[in-house]
């Protein structure tokens, strides 16, 4: 286990509230990679279908998928820390 | 295949029998009439069951001896063991008696008919019930158009006790033709062999004349002109005994499997009856001449004689048999089984236990599918499509519109054999857990139970709606029939987009893909009853009309939604579906207790209203 590793978990230890918001952060970054890729791939299987039904639901689906992600930017905005050392890693879009 | 050649083959049969014998005509046309009356006089009974009739023949039929009695008295007073042997076979069928007491009343009846050969005997009276047949159908069907449920009972009672003995006349009139040409004398054969040919002669005749009464007197007559001997006499008696119950067994093709099973013991006990008496003919020939003695019969009035026969092999018939009523009551139940509907039974549920929560999710799971696929079969033919064109790509629209009709599919019955059983499988399985929803299967098992509910509430909604589509996709209106097409046909593309959605996903739909669906249908209301509304404005469909349309469109939502709410339970797979872990982590996002800020606003209300604060979803 390195130093920094170390630190972190010290760190978690003292501070709770801090390091539950981290962790959520990070399931959400996850989710939105995913909820990226899903509507990637709406995006392709819209493009291949003809059918207007199907496209129909395509379409909303991926309204609904978009939404969702949307909404899960700006809750990763709003738990955004103060601390300006931790604002390099959000490029949701 | 044979099935559907063999109606058209026998209406074929028919009509060249008619076209061919008149009198064929006329004996086929009182059989006809003849099974009217059974169905008349079945439903008159039905009318009267719940309290009266019951407990009259609770009381009457209490016993064997009590049933002895009611067929002795009640064939006493109608002087027709046939109509007393077809009145029982319809209490029977109607459920309102025993078999065994329904063998005793036959029974009793054989007994009780022995008196018409004294009355024929003794004072040459021929009591002829059949001239009451016209004022009991007119009596009959005025008291049908009563509004009293008894009124109405008595009146099916009356007119179908009319259209039997109607049926039967008919019947007699059209052997008529055969029976003048029955010359007995030319028969004439000593010892075992005329017996046996006398007894059937007997069968046959009486099945001719529909009455062993008639029989009697042909046989009494031709005794007295000595055209038989006495022996051969006794044995047409046996005969005409045997072939009297041919009015019992016509009566019964009309009944269920009980009818059918007391016409059987009805023939069963005649012919033992008939076998014991020629097996026994010379003792009870010997036995009748020293009781006719002793009671004053003249050894030549062989009428008299005749009457004492015809009681006595009854009454050893009765005592023969009646120890044996239970043995042949089995031997009946076993030999004409109950036709039991086949009813889809649960394949998972059976034999498991409650008590291992993961294995009883997995099986309720696996019955719920199954009945959510039946439920899919009934909603599609129930709309009036095929599954093929429904599970393709086929062009709903058109195949819709190139139809003429809807035909009628009997849901209730559908839903009987294919649901209940599996559905009353799950319901009762569950009662059986004890759960809390904080338990993760325990949550799971109350989601399929309301599953399984949403699914039979589709089945129900659509046997409100086939009634209108019924009566409106046609010719007839075109509005109507546009409109109506347009209802089944959406739901119907929602069907396939459910299945298209579980097959390419192998078993697993995404809640997002669901909910695009719940989307689809709430525009499509929004749009139908916009549509709606201009044709009740343009006077294109009458305002009934329009509200049949608004009632029927609200099924097809129901239908549609119920169908969209079970997949959910089903098909997603919420440990790794991305929507459910999206409302999750917004559900967490509120528990995290030192973030201050506000609710993010959503960009699109209606989107976000449908899609992840919906009770529904979050819940889960």
């Amino acid at each position: 286990m390195g130093l920094n590793t170390l630190l972190d978990k010290l760190g978690d230890m003292l501070e709770p509230e801090a390091s539950k918001k981290k962790n959520y952060r990070k399931k959400l970054k996850t989710l939105l990679k995913d909820l990226k890729q899903k509507e990637n791939k709406l995006k392709e299987k819209l493009e291949a279908t003809e059918d207007e039904r199907k496209r129909n639901r395509l379409e909303k689906e991926l309204e609904i998928v978009h939404t969702q992600r949307k909404k899960g930017i700006k809750v990763l905005e709003e738990t955004k820390p103060d601390h300006s050392d931790q604002t390099q890693d959000e490029s949701p879009e | 295949m044979l099935r559907r050649i063999l109606l058209p083959t026998i209406l074929l049969i028919l009509g060249f029998g008619f076209w061919m014998s008149p009198d064929f005509k006329v004996i086929s046309a009182g059989v006809a009439i003849f099974l009217f009356g059974m169905l008349s006089l079945e439903e008159g009974f039905r009318a009267f069951t719940g309290g009266t009739l019951e407990n009259i023949l609770r009381r009457t039929t209490s016993s064997t001896l009590h049933s002895l009695g009611f067929g002795i008295v009640s064939t006493t007073i109608m002087q027709s063991s046939s109509l007393v042997s077809v009145i029982t076979i319809s209490f029977l069928s109607a459920g309102l008696i025993t078999l065994t007491a329904g063998i005793g009343i036959i029974f009793g009846a054989n007994l009780g008919t022995t008196t018409g050969a004294w009355l024929v005997a003794g004072f040459g009276l021929k009591v002829n019930i059949a001239s009451y047949a016209m004022p009991m159908l007119v009596f009959g069907v005025i008291m049908m158009f009563q509004s009293s449920k008894q009124l109405k009972g008595a009146g099916y009672i009356l007119s179908g006790l009319g259209f039997l003995f109607l049926g039967i006349h008919y019947m007699k009139e059209g052997f008529d033709a055969f029976s003048v040409n029955i010359d007995l004398s030319q028969f004439s054969v000593a010892g075992y062999p005329g017996l046996f040919l006398f007894s059937l002669i007997g069968i046959v005749a009486t099945v001719v004349m529909q009455s062993s009464h008639a029989t009697l007197v042909l046989i009494i007559t031709a005794l007295s002109v000595n055209q038989i001997s006495y022996e051969n006499a006794l044995a047409l008696a046996i005969g005409s005994n045997v072939g009297t119950t041919i009015t019992a067994i016509i009566g019964a093709m009309s009944a269920n499997e009980a009818g059918k099973r007391l016409a059987a013991a009805h023939l069963i006990f005649n012919l033992v009856t008939g076998i014991i008496a020629i097996a026994l003919i010379y003792q009870l020939i010997a036995f009748i001449d020293w009781f006719s003695r002793e009671v004053g019969i003249s050894d030549e009035d062989y009428s008299l004689k005749l009457a004492v026969f015809h009681t006595i092999f009854n009454l050893i018939g009765v005592l023969v048999m009646l120890p044996f009523i239970g043995k042949l009551v089995t031997m009946l139940e076993r030999v004409i089984p109950e036709k039991v509907p086949e009813i889809d039974q649960p394949m998972y549920l059976s034999g498991l236990s409650a008590d291992y929560p993961g294995t009883a999710v997995e099986a309720l799971r696996n019955e719920t599918m199954r009945i959510y696929d039946a439920a899919l079969r009934i909603i599609i033919h129930g709309l009036g499509f095929r599954q093929a064109d429904v599970m393709s790509d086929a062009d709903l629209e058109q195949i819709a519109s190139s139809q003429s009709r809807v035909h009628k599919l009997d849901i209730d019955a559908v839903y009987e054999r294919r649901i209940k059983g599996i559905y009353s499988a799950i319901i009762a399985f569950i009662s059986t857990t004890t759960f809390s929803r904080q338990d993760e299967h325990s949550a799971k098992i109350h989601w399929l139970r309301d599953a399984s509910m949403n699914i039979v509430e589709s089945v129900k909604d659509t046997k409100h709606l086939q009634k209108n589509l019924i009566r409106y996709v046609g010719p007839d209106n075109k509005d109507m029939n546009a409109a109506y097409n347009k209802v089944r046909v959406q739901i119907a593309y929602i069907i396939r987009e459910i299945n298209d959605l579980r097959e390419s996903g192998e078993g697993v739909i995404d809640m997002s893909s669901l909910d695009a669906l719940e989307l689809i249908v709430n525009e499509d209301r929004e749009r139908f009853n916009n549509s709606l509304s201009d044709l009740i404005g343009k006077g294109a469909i009458s305002p009934i009309m329009g509200s049949s349309l608004m009632n029927d469109s609200g099924y097809a939502i129901d239908i549609m939604s119920n169908l969209i709410q079970a997949a959910e339970t089903l098909y997603v797979a919420r440990d790794s579906d991305l929507t459910q872990t999206v409302h999750d982590i917004l559900d967490d996002y509120h528990e995290l207790d030192n973030v201050t800020m506000t609710d993010p606003e959503p960009e699109n209300e209606t989107l976000t209203t449908e899609t992840s604060d919906g009770p529904e979803h979050s819940t889960r």
